[in-house]
């Protein structure tokens, strides 16, 4: 029981760190990047050549790796979701072409790092730890630290700064953000650039747990995406919580149930919870007055 | 202050704005006065930089923004309070002041001074700072929106429509903040479809006409113009 | 051992497209004389031309590389010594990228303009259902060298069609069979959800039937779960003295390591997978938890401990790293490429039997093969057993203990 409650928060972690990649993005923009499952991938595929391949240390390759992936968001933002314009909500295009990315993505970590998934090793070493009888490695520890500690830094941006003030400004028009003073196009790269660190730093995370082959994030990616709408988009608080509901959910789910029919149980309890709080469990209904 | 000389502005191949020309003194009150469609809107987005001017330039302050971007502009000392008011909906009124006062967020007294004017010149904004300004009623939002726009301490004032769609009481208030806002030294430029109104507090006015000036004088002139009292003025008049 | 893709079909590779596309149909095609028939006369043949589909690019690269070196191999021996009746031997690869409907029309290619005598391939099952009415409507006669799913081969419906790959139920049959005979008492299944996964657990459940047991319990999961703590814990709760892996390399890692948490590893239990527990990826991602593992493997590719890898083997070992680099061997699975290279050499025997290149002479001569010695196993055909391989030729190797794709003999 205590076992299956652990890993369900590791792999709810893992949920928890993609949606708020996603939140950032949407924070801003307003759509949602179906590539990012791809570009938590590259960042998996990138932190194995810097990090196992060439034998970079850790830090260092960790660094290199969040810099590349930081660089790839910012590419697709220009080739994906720039040429719709500031006004995306009147355009579906970004939507088939964040999809079409990350296809292309796919494919590309497929001709370049080969199709067989490959072992990451786990930070902390693979001798597994004892704690209040769970056995666990000491890289789960790291995966729930880390989000957390990253889905309170968004917090702080995103609520308690002048920074978050401006992203949450550009998602509502790019032009009145301009008669600010503020360039929305920066605020814009600088949301994609971040989004592409926390997916490095997710791919480093994941790798350990589902290896790391072009197919990792196929599944991870969609519930990610479930986590961010759980907790409500835009809200870095809900998608930390979204993330871990999911995953314990999802943990206690299969225990009870055959595992075999988790993802379908998963998928549900999302409907659900979308059904009755269809704002997320932390977001904010507003009505417009006049 | 500000002088606008023979722009163009075209939306894709249309063109909504012919050869116009207008300047803006120091101290001035100028009204832009014309009907729905004439291009006003167009104007404001123009010389904030949001549009840009096929032809023609634009001088504040003897310094041509017509290529300027819109943020930049900003520096300058330009501010618009936009149509429609665009305050962020659901930022509070505190963090909608925060982001009028982006560009003087490192000067924390100036940035402090300015909050507090702005809640003396709209008491009712310190009382709601905490509120989501998407859950204010118009006449506060556009207090807001004018707020905001004074949060950089601009030279220049621009207000895109601030009567539209007010109630009665309230466009009077905001007729009366923006004389207020003029004795104390700001520059403003006024786009209006209420005539009347706007051409009292004005020192001078324009008549725009399907993307021309057809008018221009001291805004008593205009006033008299039969041809005003008749398109604009007219029965409204009172 | 197949299908390590089948719910990525989806995905096709764009560049794969592209790939395929710089092989342009018929270029190698039309030496100037006519193409030849095969119910021409033996005088009038110019050239023997096999067609060889698999995907080389996308997911199940690996698979495709198997049938593509081991036919090469193959044909590049017959024809030093002479072809088939004397007839050289022209090999024609084209890559699916494991999507049924581009097998479909490249085998319709390889038919109408290749005019291929034998077919070898293809790489994966749902592939092999989409082509293979075609190929049998055409009488071509078809070798199936790599695909597991044991529908695929019937007497009837596909007349033409002979596998040389042990095939699942077989597999499923040893692999109860064995644990039933060696006296364990708490047996766990272990299968993914998928066609291959419902199809092995049908397979299973049979063969404890057969035996007078019931298995202890039935885990299954979804193919590319990350969180198999849930099938470990069952596996574990259950007190399985065996588990009996139908999983794929990778799914089956993740449940070893998961066992690994519950420290409900060998010797604990024994742990048998079916062939595709023995890839690589299987005890490259597993790391420690793969020690002790067991896995279905033909006989003749293992190897003694302490001993040299057996002769004939070694030498095609060197004849793929000759050719194809010394690396071949990771980029490949051994048994089956030796599979796709037998396929080569039972169409061989079934033309120089009767020596003819009728269709159902051919078909009549491999029927009537009832002891071939392959490099992967021996083989014995008949009229109602168009699956040549058996349960008989099986062993079972350690995944740990394994030299250039060979695993070490357990027993």
């Amino acid at each position: 029981m205590f076992q299956a409650l652990e890993s369900g928060m590791v792999m709810g972690s893992i949920y928890a760190l993609l949606a708020l990649a996603i939140n950032i993005i949407y924070s801003t923009t307003g759509i949602i990047n179906f590539a990012h499952g791809e570009i938590v991938m590259l960042g998996a595929m990138f932190a194995l050549t810097f990090i196992v391949t060439s034998g970079i240390p850790f830090l260092l390759g960790l660094i290199l790796t969040c810099i590349t992936v930081a660089i790839v968001a910012v590419i697709l933002y220009y080739c994906t979701v720039r040429p719709f314009g500031d006004k995306l909500g009147n355009s579906l295009g970004w939507l088939m072409a964040t999809l079409g990315a990350g296809i292309v993505f796919t494919n590309i970590a497929m001709l370049v790092f080969g199709t067989q998934p490959k072992a990451f090793p786990p930070i902390g070493g693979s001798e597994l730890v004892k704690i209040f009888g769970i056995k666990l490695l000491p890289h789960d520890i790291w995966v729930l630290v880390i989000t957390l500690l990253i889905a309170l830094f968004f917090n702080v941006v995103l609520g308690k700064t002048i920074l978050g003030n401006a992203i949450k400004a550009t998602s509502f028009s790019h032009s009145v953000t301009k008669l600010m003073g503020i360039s929305s196009q920066k605020i814009v790269l600088t949301c994609f650039a971040m989004s592409g660190i926390i997916a490095a730093i997710a791919g480093i995370l994941i790798s350990p747990i589902t290896f790391v082959g072009p197919q990792m994030t196929a599944t991870i990616g969609l519930k990610g995406f479930g986590a961010a709408i759980i907790g409500g988009v835009g809200n870095s608080k809900g998608a930390f919580a979204g993330g871990l509901l999911l995953g314990i959910l999802e943990a206690l789910a299969m225990t009870q149930v055959t595992p075999g029919y988790k993802d379908a149980i998963a998928f549900l309890i999302m409907i659900i919870a979308i059904s009755i709080k269809p704002e997320g469990i932390f977001g904010v209904a507003y009505e417009k007055k006049v | 202050m500000l002088k606008v000389n023979n722009i163009h502005v075209s939306y894709g191949k249309v063109e909504i704005i012919k050869q116009v020309s207008f300047e803006v003194n120091q101290g001035e009150v100028v009204v832009i006065i014309g009907a729905n469609g004439a291009g006003k809107t167009t104007i404001m987005k123009t010389v904030t930089g949001l549009l840009k001017p096929t032809q023609g330039e634009i001088l504040f302050e003897g310094q041509n923004i017509a290529r300027t971007p819109a943020e930049k502009i900003v520096k300058l000392g330009l501010a618009m309070c936009p149509e429609g008011r665009q305050v962020f909906p659901q930022h509070t009124v505190y963090e909608n002041l925060v982001l009028g006062g982006y560009l003087i967020r490192k000067d924390k007294p100036m940035f402090q001074k300015n909050i507090e004017q702005m809640y003396n010149l709209f008491p009712i904004l310190k009382e709601r700072s905490k509120q989501v300004a998407g859950t204010l009623s118009g006449g506060e939002q556009q207090m807001l929106a004018i707020a905001r726009a004074m949060m950089s301490n601009p030279k220049l004032l621009l207000l895109d429509e601030p009567s539209a769609g007010l109630a009665p009481i309230y466009v009077k208030n905001i007729f009366d903040m923006i004389q207020k806002l003029s004795e104390q030294g700001t520059t403003i430029l006024l786009v209006e479809q209420m005539a009347n109104m706007a051409l009292k507090i004005a020192d001078r006015a324009y008549v725009l006409e399907t993307g021309r000036i057809a008018l221009g004088g001291t805004a008593v002139e205009i006033m008299n113009d039969p041809k005003v009292v008749e398109s604009y003025l007219g029965s409204k008049k009172y | 051992m197949e299908d390590v893709s089948r719910r990525k079909f989806m995905k096709l590779s764009g560049a794969a497209t592209l790939a395929a596309l710089a092989f342009p149909a018929g270029i190698l095609a039309g030496c100037g004389s006519p193409q030849t028939q095969s119910s021409n006369k033996e005088s009038d043949k110019k050239e023997f031309v096999i067609g060889v589909i698999g995907a080389m690019t996308g997911a199940s690269a690996q698979l495709g590389n198997n049938a593509k070196y081991g036919t090469t191999i193959a044909v590049e021996e017959i024809n030093a010594k002479g072809g088939i009746n004397g007839v050289p031997i022209r090999l024609v690869i084209r890559d699916d990228e494991a999507d049924p409907t581009k097998s479909l029309s490249l085998a319709r290619e390889l038919v109408t303009k290749e005019k291929i005598d034998a077919f070898i391939g293809p790489t994966n099952t749902t592939c092999a259902k989409a082509i293979q009415p075609y190929l049998n409507q055409n009488k071509i006669i078809h070798l199936n060298g790599g695909c597991t799913g044991a529908a695929l081969i019937n007497e009837k419906e596909f007349p033409y069609s002979f596998r040389t790959h042990i095939n699942d139920r077989d597999q499923a049959i040893f692999m109860v069979k064995r644990a039933v005979n060696k006296g364990r008492q708490k047996i766990a299944m272990v299968h993914d959800t998928s066609a291959l996964g419902s199809g092995a657990k049908a397979d299973m459940e049979a063969a404890f039937k057969q035996m007078g047991k019931q298995p202890a319990v039935d885990c299954s999961y979804n193919v590319g779960d990350v969180d198999m703590l849930p099938v470990a814990r069952k596996i574990k709760d259950a007190q399985c003295d065996s588990a009996l892996f139908f999983t794929l390399g990778v799914d089956g890692a993740q449940i070893s390591k998961a066992l690994e948490k519950l420290d409900y590893l060998p010797p604990k239990i024994e742990l048998h997978g079916y062939t595709s527990v023995g890839q690589p990826a299987y005890r490259d991602l597993a790391g420690s938890a793969a020690n002790g593992t067991l896995v279905n493997t033909p006989t003749k590719c293992t190897y003694k401990e302490n001993e040299p890898l057996p002769a004939r083997q070694a030498a095609l070992v060197k004849a793929f790293e000759d050719k194809f680099g010394a690396k071949v061997t990771n980029e490949i699975i051994f048994a089956t490429a030796v599979s796709f290279y037998d396929c080569a050499y039972i169409i061989k025997e079934g033309v120089e039997k009767n020596k003819s290149y009728e269709a159902d002479k051919i078909k009549g001569a491999i029927e009537s093969i009832t002891n071939y010695d392959g490099a992967n196993s021996n083989y014995k055909f008949g009229p109602d057993k168009h699956d040549g391989n058996d349960p008989s030729q099986l062993s079972v190797g350690l995944v740990t203990k394994y030299t250039k794709g060979m695993f070490q003999l357990v027993e």
